[in-house]
């Protein structure tokens, strides 16, 4: 997806530069180098693409010019042996923890989205508040949460504004296509700021984690959270699905959930059963949503070990 | 039975007609490459299902590659057992989800070892002197090879590596030793800089024409 401020002006050696150094590695103590060379991937320049395709291919050859040795059988022996015990749970075999219809409690709550929407934006003035003041060592992480919470606010305010009406007519799919309604998913959302269990996990893009993503985990309010600001460069006609791996086993997988149009909530929440986690991603299913999917992963990040609060 | 390996070695080179109507033959070690990804694809399609059988094809494909790699990295022989093993394991894990629309299966995987080579190099903060780094920059030409491994792929391997080899010594020494001690040691580009005293700008114009020379000399002089 092409971006209308995309880097067709940007002189081509900046690219071979940042190119260059992305693969090599060397940008990784160069945060400014490094945020310089995802805002040009999210750009989705064609030059670039075929710049970095071109890098990745010399770097990869790169690992031939390593002296050559055999590696130990006994690695070979000792990987399929550990391949064998996680062989009965295989990756993406799980069924699928599916969403229980909402259709009756977002006809409940809907009336209440203003309110939903007034205690949104109240929170987000005291988190951003409390994190300012905070100034402690997750300050990058929190700057990117706010930058990501503020535009899910004016997102929210767009999207609210005089849809008191329209909402009775709107499908929602915040979840598995038949997710909580926009109320229901701010509640869950707010929800989760009140557990100091809860985790704020950044996802990276894959395979080259140029863009990011963020996600709330709280297993005391059995709720995932995630933003959808970062999603809407996706393609709407597609199905995505959300996974969790937990004590290194196969991923289990969260809800289906897409991206299209206005008619979501900027947030998309999934109820869950995980009492803990250790990492989650997003993959594009291959199918139509069904159970047994194995579409590519698009976003995947770790659980960090403390919470956000 | 011939191995697709040595249908790949005994095959005439193929030839493709362009747009403008001339015939031009198409580097060999391309038609194998996509032949070899695609074989990779197949299996990791049968991974995906749970077949083991391929898992250990592709580790005895791959294996050594791998481990050579997160070897020369970490420098570490318990560290690198650990490393082929998670490397293979996230392959077995995540055979599924691979996109190959995104690039050949043997670049991801050598990505993948790399970085967590890397990422392992740096969280225990290993930094050799650049006097050291300095004397590896021969090494990486002309270290022999190690021929342990006796199936045709072998000789696939070896072509590709002299060919590798041969490129890294055409790109001048300087431009070199910034890819190297970048790539195998783990220092960004502004540790680098300082290491060699040289301007950051400096550092940043020769990894970006080293690996310019380096896509150009793989591409051009494909192997026969």
């Amino acid at each position: 997806m092409l971006d209308d401020q995309n880097i067709t002006d940007t002189p081509r050696e900046l690219v071979e530069d940042l190119s260059s150094a992305y693969v090599l590695g060397a940008l990784n103590d160069d945060e400014a180098g490094l945020r310089e060379f995802e805002a040009l991937v999210e750009s989705g320049d064609p030059v670039l693409a075929a710049t970095l395709e071109q890098m990745l291919e010399a770097s990869a050859a790169l690992a031939l010019a390593a002296p050559q040795f055999e590696p130990p059988q006994s690695i070979k022996a000792e990987l399929l042996s550990r391949v064998e015990k996680l062989h009965a749970t295989h990756p993406y075999q799980e069924e699928a923890v599916r969403q229980p219809s909402p259709e009756a409690a977002m006809l409940k709550k809907r009336t209440r989205i203003f309110i939903g929407t007034s205690i949104f934006s109240g929170l987000l003035l005291c988190l951003l508040l409390a994190l300012n003041v905070s100034k402690s060592a997750k300050l990058d992480r929190s700057n990117d949460l706010m930058r990501a919470l503020l535009k899910q606010t004016d997102s929210l305010r767009q999207e609210n504004a005089g849809t008191s009406t329209k909402m009775e007519n709107d499908s929602l799919h915040s979840t598995a296509e038949t997710g909580p309604g926009v109320d229901q998913a701010l509640s869950h959302f707010f929800a989760m700021f009140s557990e100091n269990d809860s985790r704020l996990v950044t996802l990276a893009s894959s395979p080259l984690g140029t863009a990011r993503q963020h996600l709330f985990f709280s297993p005391k309010q059995r709720m995932i959270a995630l933003l959808r600001e970062n999603l809407k460069a996706l393609d709407a006609n597609k199905t995505y699905t959300l996974w969790a791996t937990v004590g290194g086993k196969a991923p289990i997988a969260i809800g289906n959930f897409r991206v299209d149009s206005k008619k979501n909530s900027p947030i998309l929440t999934f109820p869950t059963k995980l009492k803990t986690a250790d990492s989650f991603s997003i993959s594009i299913e291959s199918g139509n949503g069904g159970g047994n999917n194995r579409g590519n992963v698009i976003f995947t990040g770790e659980v960090p070990p403390k919470g956000i609060n | 039975m011939q191995s697709t390996s040595e249908k790949l070695k005994n095959s005439p080179p193929t030839d493709a007609v362009l747009n403008n109507g001339e015939i031009r033959s198409v580097p060999k070690m391309r038609i194998d490459k996509e032949k070899s990804n695609r074989e990779d694809l197949e299996l990791l399609a049968l991974i995906s299902q749970g077949d083991q059988k391929s898992l250990a094809l592709l580790y005895d494909k791959y294996g050594r590659l791998i481990y050579s790699l997160t070897l020369r990295i970490v420098r570490n022989e318990e560290e690198a057992k650990e490393l082929q093993q998670d490397v293979f394991l996230q392959v077995w894990n995540k055979a599924g989800l691979f996109d190959n629309e995104r690039g050949s299966f043997v670049t991801w995987l050598v990505t993948l070892a790399h970085n967590k080579s890397i990422n392992t190099l740096r969280s225990r903060r290993y930094k050799k002197s650049a006097q050291e780094a300095k004397q590896d920059i021969g090494d990486i030409s002309h270290e022999a090879t190690i021929d342990h491994h006796t199936p045709l792929r072998e000789a696939m391997d070896n072509d590709e590596r002299r060919h590798v080899l041969s490129a890294l010594e055409q790109i001048p020494e300087q431009q070199r030793k910034a890819l190297y001690l970048s790539y195998y040691e783990g220092y960004s580009q502004s540790e680098i800089a300082e290491m060699l005293g040289e301007p950051l700008g400096t550092i940043k114009t020769r990894m970006r024409k080293g690996m310019m020379k380096l896509v150009s000399l793989l591409r051009e002089s494909q192997p026969t």
